[in-house]
């Protein structure tokens, strides 16, 4: 039961996210009148700075975020798999040079990288994407690179080569059933660390700007006001992200627990 | 009596590890690979069995070159069934998501070899009661020779031994040793076992030959040899027993 | 003095309706090595776990179990486990690797140990002690194990399978320490299924089947009198004359923890078996000194 609290939350969430769109919230209209509203039934997560609901914008920022983070996720494990993969099964410089690579961007401070990606590419959305792919996508290169190259040695590979194995079956038949339990447990991972880091990109004022609401704009634009008695502008988002970023993890150790042999 | 297996000059890819061997065997034969820990027997057998590629030397199987293909290169080879190993770490050699029988189906049909799996369980003294689990529901000594049934399902003319039967209890291994020497008559197939117990060797193997450091030391008949052994490593592995 | 005494030992696991030790009469006294003998999951490596405290939760025992005089209960000895592992009792486990410290030399992990116990340790070979316990084979994993073992104050030495993954002369060398050190006063259960091995090294040897000691004697000149013995001894090629007098233990022998299993387990695969072997348990006899047989047919206890 407990396993399960995770994917139940994720699922909730992204429920929540997508369903949003229908359910006619407004998160960009302004009201300054009713700036900084504490909760209440028509506000239930108050008002921000510029009057707009809080809960409408965590809502609809959970649809950016989450789309930022999904998006990264994908685009990091199929880069990194793939690369990891071949370099693990050829083994040898390429194997070397793919893991120096992958060395290379973990040693990188993260913001740092990611700032000097979306400063190039150009301050947007798409940035944040490719930026947060990068900087995830080692993690998936070492996995595959680790399993690959159990696919060219050990028990289970001499015993396939002596039924008669030739290389191709032994990757899809050794290599592989091992290895997309692991890439499907740090997808999930990934997602929650993808999420935390769009939303602090933000939070520093790059990537996605205002007005657009995100978890990590919001959590910037709310601390100013937090000093003031405001709690609920910053605390808002912050419960939701944490919340997300919880869920994408528990949900990372129920895949691991179910589908990852021992 | 016909030569099965011709190697000349086989050394493997780090010398050290195996020098140049020369070494023949007789189709039917049974001959014992001996030695202590780290002498080289389980590189030579691996090499014989082409799991790894040789370093230098050939090697010839019922007359044909096969020393020269690199393992991956072999699998697909019409003599991969001919020559089959049994590993030391057997269990986990065995695919672990499918249960036994489906592992033996599957082995036997890309082999192309005719028949079916019972055969190769009783050769193997494998329980077909427990065909239907996965490996890891078994005993470490139900997997050593569940192992052995997919080498045997291969019908080889040359099955190599590594430690396997050291993880089996006295009845169990009596038991395979029996099962294999039945199979032996039936096939006219040639078995060598690696290992370092010199009781087995001496009841199972009427040819024995001894490594140390790479190199075969001493070899002949498995009484002479350990009834008088002349080499210091033979020494060892005899007089250690007698305690 | 007595340092492993068990005395119609039953020993009960969580989930198993049957008892997986039944009975076990057994004694290790000081300045002796004494084999255990049985097939794998013939409840050998229990026996020592029981005495070493290393039972899974809601373990049972039964009967009388003292460990170099204390009493061991279910809830353990009185003032706790600690104050007899590593002092008195040592434990080496047939997988020596997963019981040793992973990110700590063998020649730290020693270290330490003499330290604590204020005794002299003997490191094994350079190649060894300079590891950690992931860079060595299995073989070298028991040696180290064996190193530590012998680095405490223990006078009672649990070893099961110390030599399963050596070679005859690192085996010879393994047993040759353990011998030194039941010398100087310590006790050694030497736990095996090598029948020959345990013959070889140990000065009394017991037979384990199913959870039951079937037979107890001295090492020198042993002729088997319990069925099961006997079968084993045949079943053994370093006995056995050439390779058609080899005969297997026929059938297979029952799990211990089952329910409904016959009162002397041997009995449904035994050739001199009777109708009082399933309903009643067999006696104990003595047949010497330090020798006992469990067997109704009164001509196993001669």
């Amino acid at each position: 039961m407990a396993e399960r609290a995770g994917p139940v939350l994720l699922g909730l969430i992204a429920a929540l996210a997508l369903g949003g769109a229908f359910l006619g919230l407004d998160p960009l209209t302004t009201d300054v009148g009713h700036a900084l509203a504490a909760p209440s039934p028509a506000h239930p997560m108050g008002t921000d700075h510029l009057g707009r609901d809080v809960l409408a914008r965590v809502i609809a920022a959970a649809r950016l975020d989450l789309g930022i983070a999904a998006a990264a996720s994908v685009a990091a494990a199929l880069g990194g798999t793939l690369a990891g993969a071949l370099a693990g099964l050829a083994g040898g410089r390429a194997g070397r040079l793919a893991a120096r690579g992958a060395d290379l961007i973990l040693v990188f401070p993260v913001y740092l990288l990611a700032l000097v990606i979306v400063l190039a590419m150009g301050n947007g959305v798409g940035a944040v994407i490719v930026a947060t792919a990068v900087v995830n996508l080692p993690y998936f290169l070492r996995i595959a690179a680790a399993v690959a190259a159990a696919g060219r040695a050990g028990p289970r590979v001499d015993a396939a080569r002596m039924a008669g194995m030739g290389r191709a079956e032994i990757v899809r038949r050794v290599v592989w059933p091992d290895l997309w339990p692991l890439i499907l447990t740090q997808g999930a991972v990934t997602m929650g660390w993808a999420m935390l880091n769009a939303a602090g990109l933000s939070f520093i004022g790059i990537g996605v700007a205002p007005p657009a609401a995100e978890w990590g704009i919001m959590l910037a634009e709310g601390a100013r006001h937090a000093a003031a008695g405001a709690w609920w502008v910053a605390a808002a988002p912050l419960g939701a992200l944490v919340a997300t970023a919880w869920a994408c993890h528990a949900t990372a150790e129920a895949i691991r627990a179910r589908m990852v042999r021992a | 009596m016909s030569v099965l297996l011709e190697l000349r000059g086989v050394a493997a890819r780090d010398p050290a590890r195996l020098g140049g061997v020369d070494l023949s065997l007789g189709a039917g034969e049974t001959l014992g690979l001996a030695g202590r820990h780290g002498a080289g027997k389980t590189t030579l057998g691996r090499l014989i069995a082409r799991l790894d590629p040789l370093g230098a030397g050939r090697i010839a199987l019922s007359g044909a070159e096969i020393g020269h293909l690199a393992p991956a290169d072999f699998a697909r080879h019409p003599l991969r069934p001919a020559v089959q190993m049994v590993l030391a770490d057997a269990a986990r050699s065995l695919p672990p998501g499918q249960s036994i029988a489906r592992t033996l189906e599957e082995t036997r049909v890309r082999l192309g070899v005719a028949g079916e799996g019972a055969g190769a369980m009783a050769a193997a003294g494998f329980d077909p009661a427990l065909a239907a689990r996965r490996p890891a529901a078994l005993s470490q000594g139900q997997a050593v020779r569940a192992a052995m049934a997919r080498a045997l399902i291969a019908r080889p003319g040359l099955l190599i031994l590594d430690e396997s039967l050291a993880a089996l209890d006295a009845s169990a291994r009596a038991e395979v040793l029996l099962a294999l020497r039945r199979w032996q008559e039936e096939t006219g197939a040639a078995l060598i076992l690696i290992g370092h117990d010199m009781g087995l060797m001496r009841l199972a193997c009427p040819r024995i030959a001894i490594l140390e450091a790479g190199r075969i030391v001493e070899t002949g008949a498995t009484a002479a040899v350990l009834g008088a052994p002349r080499h210091a490593a033979t020494r060892a592995l005899c007089g250690a027993e007698r305690g | 003095m007595t340092l492993l005494m068990a005395e119609a030992v039953d020993l009960r696991l969580p989930g198993r309706p049957g008892a997986v030790l039944d009975r076990a009469t057994l004694a290790v006294g000081a300045g002796e090595i004494v084999a255990l003998i049985g097939e794998s999951g013939s409840g050998k490596s229990l026996l020592a776990r029981a005495a070493s405290g290393f039972l899974p939760q809601g373990a049972r025992i039964g009967g009388a179990l003292r460990v170099c005089g204390v009493a061991i209960p279910d809830a353990g000895p009185a003032r706790g486990w600690s104050t007899l592992r590593g002092r008195m009792v040592a434990h080496l486990f047939q997988d020596a690797r997963r019981h040793l410290h992973p990110a700590l030399t063998i020649a730290r992990q020693i270290a330490q140990v003499a330290a604590r116990h204020g005794t002299r340790a003997d490191l094994p070979e350079a190649a060894i002690a300079a590891a950690l316990p992931g860079a060595l084979s299995a073989g070298q994993c028991q040696i180290a194990a064996l190193a530590l073992a012998l680095a405490t104050p223990a006078r009672l030495i649990l070893a099961d399978e110390p030599t399963a993954h050596l070679d005859p002369p690192a085996a010879a060398a393994v047993l040759a320490r353990l011998r030194a050190r039941a010398a100087q006063g310590a006790g050694v259960l030497l736990i095996t299924h090598d029948l020959a091995l345990g013959l070889g090294a140990a000065d009394r040897v017991a037979v384990i089947h199913a959870g039951q000691i079937v037979e107890t004697a001295p090492a020198a000149g042993w002729r088997p009198r319990h069925p099961y013995a006997a079968a084993l001894m045949r079943a053994m090629p370093a006995l056995a004359p050439d390779l058609g007098a080899l005969r297997p233990v026929p059938g297979r022998m029952p799990v211990p923890g089952d329910a409904g299993l016959h009162a002397c387990r041997f009995a449904p695969r035994c050739p001199r078996a009777g109708a009082v072997c399933g309903t009643t348990p067999p006696p104990v006899r003595a047949t010497g000194p330090g020798a006992t047989v469990a067997c109704h047919d009164p001509e196993a206890a001669g």
